[in-house]
Order: structure tokens, then C-alpha cells, then sequence
């Protein structure tokens, strides 16, 4: 299952991520694919959706993978040190 | 407010109106009706009473008797039929020509005409013969006794109206009322007298005066009039009556209680009663105002209910809204505000701000000593906003505050704290963490960064610099993360600059975000600026930027500068207080 984020997650738009995400979940996916080609801006709220996400597929032994992740967007994953926590392949 | 005679037209004034137009006419219809009718039955009662004495003389006279003086009258008149006369004199000589009639039998038919004419009431009773020639008529007998009377040979036209007469002689004159100033209005009928051969020899007229049953025609009209119009108007004021009762009272009382609706609650509510006047308005009319009024009744009641539970939530509105500012102020109290913190160490400079986006902000700094000679600062941004991240950030500030030890491993530190957040962390919030302990002694600065933006630094005259850190793991993320613990040296003169992701995250009406290099601009413009000024400078440069787009994010600075080495008390290797 492949899904794709908005141009910019911020407090308006994570809440809907996080609803997508934790719906795909609970539906028995286990396999999830982000699309983060289109996204410029993430929001520590969207980070909060990313790491819930995470966790939940963790505790599943799910896989959920970022890809395409745009420059400025890896920066913020690895100054938060979330390169280390989530999945990322480009 | 709305006045009670704003109406241009009262319902009162409507219904007069409409009555009055329906009475006139219903009045007026009524009167054309039944004069028609009375009309009617007189003509008809006229005809037949004229006809019926016809038909008796006929029966009554000896038809050859008629044929006979008939003839004596025309042989002399049809020799010069319709004659004109110059005097009185002439018509007179005329007429005595006919003298020679007034026999014994001629009497005797005069006076039977008279009888009849007496006993039935009739004005005029004649027999009369027709020349269709001359399209005259020529008396032959009348039996009228007065000096009124129409002698033999007397002579008269017929009317355009009879002509059908010398068509068909046998259909007689056919009743017709006539209205003359000689003889007022009459009621005028021919009946034909045949002779043994079958044919028409003369007609017997009967003339019958209608004036008095005109003059009665109008009296009952007059009548007539005066008796509807009456009725009429009482029937009208029946009505008004009924629309004052069953309309205007009501709808009144319903506007009235309407209009006082607001007032009259807050004056019930004073006295302690409650409901409405509209509650308790009594309209029985059992038609649709009835409806209309229970409507009301039921509105007032669901306005007073809606009224009080909106009161209700507007005070608990109120209350949340007065403890929310309580929180702010809290929050604020829990910052150290009080600069200089530290007014008897002269060997460093310390200033930090923080301007909250909502009410109750997730940032946070802090500054204490760990030990006489180690000074600990933090800055934390908590993700999310308003309650839940204020509540998470008094979590985080103070289990930092406890955590830092001298001797302990900033790593150590993080660690711990990590995985008490982690435990009662519900909202799955996190904490980007940067914590730095200055060794006020040697210079050396140990830090630790959970994910938080990378420090600046300024060292000597190189200006601000991003320091580069090992990035770690955010707290609260994710339990036994280790987070490593980086060191370097400061000289005396070194500034570091703390900030949170809301100064370069800032964002303009056209959405363009204030950025790193802006930010390092400033700061090196500035770069020999104490704390105290810098960072209002910085603020005032954010603010300019954003030019009065709304803040999103909470912004937070800290800057430390390290100005001197602390003096050791050569004796006992401890730290001791300078000056």
C-alpha cells in the first residue's frame, strides 16, 4: 500500500495524516509505502504522526517506508534524529 | 423598538373596509333582485287582469252587434281616414256626422263597456277598428261616461311598437306599458272580436292606469333599501365585533407579549419566578391563531431553556478561560524571567526569551547551576501546542532539573529522562531537547541534543557558526534510545545561541520562512552585543520579517556568554564564589 503527503504538514494537515495512516493500520496493513516527493514543509505534529505510526508497526512487526524524501525534509528527520528511528530509502 | 402603531392599515380598519364594500354590494344586488322581481309580478299580475277584461267584454258583447256600428263608423271614416282639423269648431262638425249611431242598442253597449269597466277598476274600456291603409285606429265605442271620453270617429295613430297588427290582425295588441304626461303610465291590451266568418272586425282595448302601483314600486324600493342597508349594518358590526374578538385581541396580546419578551424575563428572573407572559397567554380561538400561539408559547419556552444553558456553558467558558490565563501566568513563572539570573557570577552573561504563540506555549528554556563551578542551560520545544504540551513541558523541565548532576554523563541524563517520559506518555507528545553544562572552570562544554536545532557559537572574531552535533533521537520517542554526550572548549569571550524551530521557521505573508542565514546575519551584525541586547534585536528582526503574519510557533532564544575563567581556591581544589 502506497500512499502520498501533502505539500506541507503543519498542525492543519497532520491531524489528517495521522487519521490515514492510523486507519490503514488498524485496517491490517502491514506493509505501508510514504510517497514524500511532494512534501517541502513537515511540522513537529506531522513528525508526531510519523513516530506513532512507527511505533504501532513496530509493535506489529509491520514495515512502513519514506520515500523520495526531499533535502530539506531529510535534514529535519536527521537533526531530530529521526533518521535513526524511521525507515527511509531513496 | 418597535412601536405598536407602525401598521399603516389596522386589522380593525381592513376589516370595516372589506364589510363595508361586501355589504354595499350584497345590499345593492339584493335590491336589484327584488325589484326585478316585484316588477315582474306586477307586469305579469297587469296582463293578465287586462287581458281577463278583454276577454269578459268580448264575451259579454254581441260580436254582430260590434260588426254592425263598426261598419256605420268606418263607411264614414275610411272615406277620408285620419283627417285634420284647423279649430274645435271642424273636429266638432267631424264628429257629428257619427251622431246618427246613438241608437238604443249603441246605449246598451256603452253602458255594458262602463260596468265592466267600473266593476274591474280599469281605466279606459273602448272598441276601436284598425286600417292598415292610413295605420290609424277609429273608435268605435268608449265607455266612458265622462267628457273624456273618445266619441265615434274619434282617431288615433298606432305606435311602431303594434305594426305586427296589420301582419297579423289575429294576435291582437299584445300587453305594453307606456308612460305618457297625459295619462301617466298605463297598461295597454288588445284582444281581436271576430265575426261568424272567422275574421277580425275590431279590438277591445283595455287601458288600466299603473301609476299608483308605480308610486307603490318605489315606496317599496325606498323600502327596500332602508331595511337591507339596516340590516346590513348591524351585520357588519357583528363582524367587526367578531374580528375584534377572534383577531385583534389575540394577535394584540401575542405581539405584546412578543415585544416585552426579553424584559419581562430579567423581571420575572428578579423576583425569582420563572417562565414568560408569553408562557402563560391564554388564546382559546381553536383555529390557526390557536396553533400560531402554542407555537409562540413553545418557542418562549425552548428560548428560556436555550437562554439558561447558554448561560450555563458560557460561564464554564469564562472559568476555562480564566484558569487557561492562571496557566499562562504559571507557565511563565516557571521560566526563570529575573535577569540577570545569576547578578554575582561575573563570569558569564545570560539572557533568554520566550513569546508563545496560544495561550500556554510547548517551548522551554532553563539555566541553573549544577555546582558552584558547572552552569546547566536547556531549551526544549515539546511537539503540539496549548495544554497538553504545557502539561508535558512541566514534565520535561523539571525531571531535566533533577536529572543533571555533577559528575553524571549528559547521555546518562537523557537516557533517564527518556524513559520516564516514555511511561506516561499518553498523547505520544516529544521533547526536542538540547542541554549544555558549562565548566565555568576550564571552559569545556559537555552538551547532549534529543533532536532539538543545532546550537550557534561564536568564537573570538570567527563571528556565529552552526555547531554541528550528533544528532540523537527526540525524548519521549521511543524508550532505551541512547543519546551520546559531545564536548568542546569555549575561551573567555564565547557566545552560544540557543534558539527553537520557531525563529527559523517564521513564516511570512507569502510564506517564505525566515531561515538559518538570516538568522546567522543577525547575530553576526550583532555579534558584540551582550545577551541582553541581542536578542531583542533578533526578535525585532523575526517581527520585521514576518511583517504581521500570524505566529504559529512558539519563539524561544537563549544565548550564554562565557566571559571569564572561574578562579579555584588553590587549597581545597573546590570552586569558590567569585567576588
Amino acid at each position: 500500500m502506497e500512499i502520498k503527503t501533502e505539500k506541507r504538514i503543519d498542525a492543519a494537515s497532520a491531524p489528517r495524516l495521522d487519521a490515514e495512516l492510523t486507519k490503514l493500520i488498524d485496517e491490517g496493513e502491514r506493509s505501508l509505502v510514504v510517497d514524500m516527493s511532494g512534501t517541502t514543509y513537515i511540522s513537529s505534529v506531522g513528525l508526531r504522526a510519523f513516530l506513532s505510526a512507527q511505533k504501532k508497526m513496530n509493535k506489529l512487526k509491520g514495515s512502513m517506508v519514506l520515500t523520495h524524501v526531499q533535502p530539506c525534509i531529510m535534514e529535519i528527520f536527521e537533526v531530530t534524529g529521526f533518521g535513526g528511528v524511521l525507515t527511509i530509502e531513496n | 423598538m418597535l412601536k405598536r402603531w407602525w401598521y399603516k392599515w389596522s386589522l380593525h380598519q381592513k376589516a370595516f373596509f372589506v364589510g363595508l364594500v361586501f355589504t354595499f354590494f350584497v345590499a345593492v344586488s339584493a335590491a336589484l333582485v327584488s325589484y326585478q322581481m316585484y316588477s315582474r309580478t306586477m307586469d305579469r299580475y297587469y296582463r293578465t287582469l287586462s287581458e281577463n277584461v278583454a276577454q269578459t267584454a268580448i264575451s259579454i258583447l254581441d260580436a254582430e252587434q260590434v260588426e254592425e256600428y263598426t261598419e256605420q263608423v268606418t263607411d264614414i271614416y275610411l272615406e277620408n281616414p285620419a283627417p285634420e282639423f284647423a279649430d274645435e269648431e271642424e273636429e266638432a262638425a267631424y264628429l257629428r256626422q257619427y251622431d246618427f249611431i246613438w241608437d238604443e242598442t249603441y246605449e246598451q253597449m256603452f253602458e255594458t263597456l262602463e260596468k265592466i269597466k267600473t266593476a274591474n277598476n280599469v281605466l279606459s274600456l273602448y272598441i276601436i277598428h284598425v286600417d292598415s291603409a292610413s295605420k290609424t285606429c277609429v273608435y268605435i265605442v268608449d265607455g266612458d261616461p265622462t267628457e273624456n271620453a273618445c266619441l265615434p270617429g274619434t282617431w288615433d295613430i298606432i305606435y311602431e311598437q303594434n305594426y305586427g297588427i296589420f301582419e297579423n290582425p289575429e294576435q291582437g295588441f299584445p300587453t305594453y306599458i307606456t308612460n305618457t304626461e297625459e295619462f301617466g303610465w298605463l297598461c295597454t291590451t288588445g284582444v281581436p272580436v271576430f265575426n261568424a266568418d272567422g275574421e277580425v272586425i275590431a279590438y277591445v282595448m283595455v287601458d288600466i292606469s299603473m301609476d299608483s302601483m308605480m308610486r307603490q314600486r318605489y315606496v317599496y324600493m325606498a323600502w327596500m333599501c332602508v331595511i337591507i342597508c339596516g340590516v346590513a349594518l348591524i351585520m357588519l358590526m357583528f363582524f367587526l365585533y367578531m374580528v375584534k374578538v377572534t383577531l385583534e385581541r389575540p394577535v394584540n396580546a401575542l405581539a405584546n407579549a412578543a415585544l416585552s419578551f426579553i424584559e419581562d424575563r430579567e423581571d420575572r428572573e428578579k423576583r425569582g419566578a420563572g417562565g414568560s407572559l408569553l408562557e402563560e397567554l391564554h388564546v382559546h380561538t381553536g383555529d390557526e391563531l390557536e396553533y400560531l400561539a402554542d407555537s409562540m408559547k413553545q418557542m418562549a419556552k425552548d428560548i428560556n431553556l436555550f437562554i439558561d444553558n447558554l448561560a450555563a456553558v458560557t460561564a464554564e467558558k469564562e472559568r476555562i478561560g480564566a484558569e487557561l490565563d492562571i496557566a499562562t501566568h504559571i507557565q511563565a513563572a516557571m521560566l526563570p524571567c529575573i535577569f540577570p539570573a545569576f547578578p554575582d557570577r561575573k563570569e558569564f552573561d545570560l539572557f533568554a526569551s520566550m513569546n508563545p504563540a496560544k495561550e500556554v506555549g510547548g517551548d522551554f528554556y532553563d539555566l541553573f547551576m549544577v555546582d558552584e563551578r558547572h552552569l546547566a542551560i536547556v531549551i526544549a520545544d515539546v511537539s503540539g501546542k496549548g495544554v497538553p504540551a504545557a502539561l508535558f513541558m512541566v514534565i520535561g523541565k523539571t525531571l531535566i532539573k533533577d536529572h543533571t548532576q555533577p559528575g553524571v554523563n549528559l547521555g546518562d541524563v537523557f537516557y533517564s529522562i527518556n524513559n520516564i517520559l516514555c511511561e506516561s506518555n499518553s498523547e505520544e507528545l516529544f521533547i526536542t531537547a538540547f542541554e549544555g553544562v558549562l565548566d565555568l572552570v576550564t571552559g569545556e562544554f559537555t552538551y547532549v541534543n534529543a533532536g532539538h536545532d543545532m546550537p550557534f557559537i561564536c568564537r573570538g572574531d570567527s563571528g556565529f557558526e552552526p555547531y554541528k552535533t550528533k544528532p540523537c533521537f527526540v525524548l519521549a520517542g521511543m524508550e532505551d534510545i541512547s543519546y551520546h554526550e559531545g564536548r568542546t572548549l569555549l575561551s573567555p569571550g564565547d557566545k552560544v545561541f540557543l534558539y527553537t524551530d520557531g525563529v527559523p521557521e517564521a513564516t511570512n505573508a507569502a510564506e517564505e520562512m525566515y531561515g538559518l542565514e538570516r538568522m546567522q546575519r543577525i547575530l553576526n551584525e550583532n555579534r558584540e552585543a551582550t545577551p541582553e541586547v541581542l536578542l531583542p534585536i533578533v526578535r525585532k528582526d523575526v517581527e520585521r520579517f514576518v511583517a504581521g503574519a500570524p505566529q504559529f510557533d512558539d519563539i524561544t532564544m537563549l544565548c550564554l556568554e562565557y566571559r571569564e575563567a572561574m578562579k579555584l581556591d588553590d587549597d581545597s581544589g573546590n570552586a569558590r564564589i567569585s567576588g
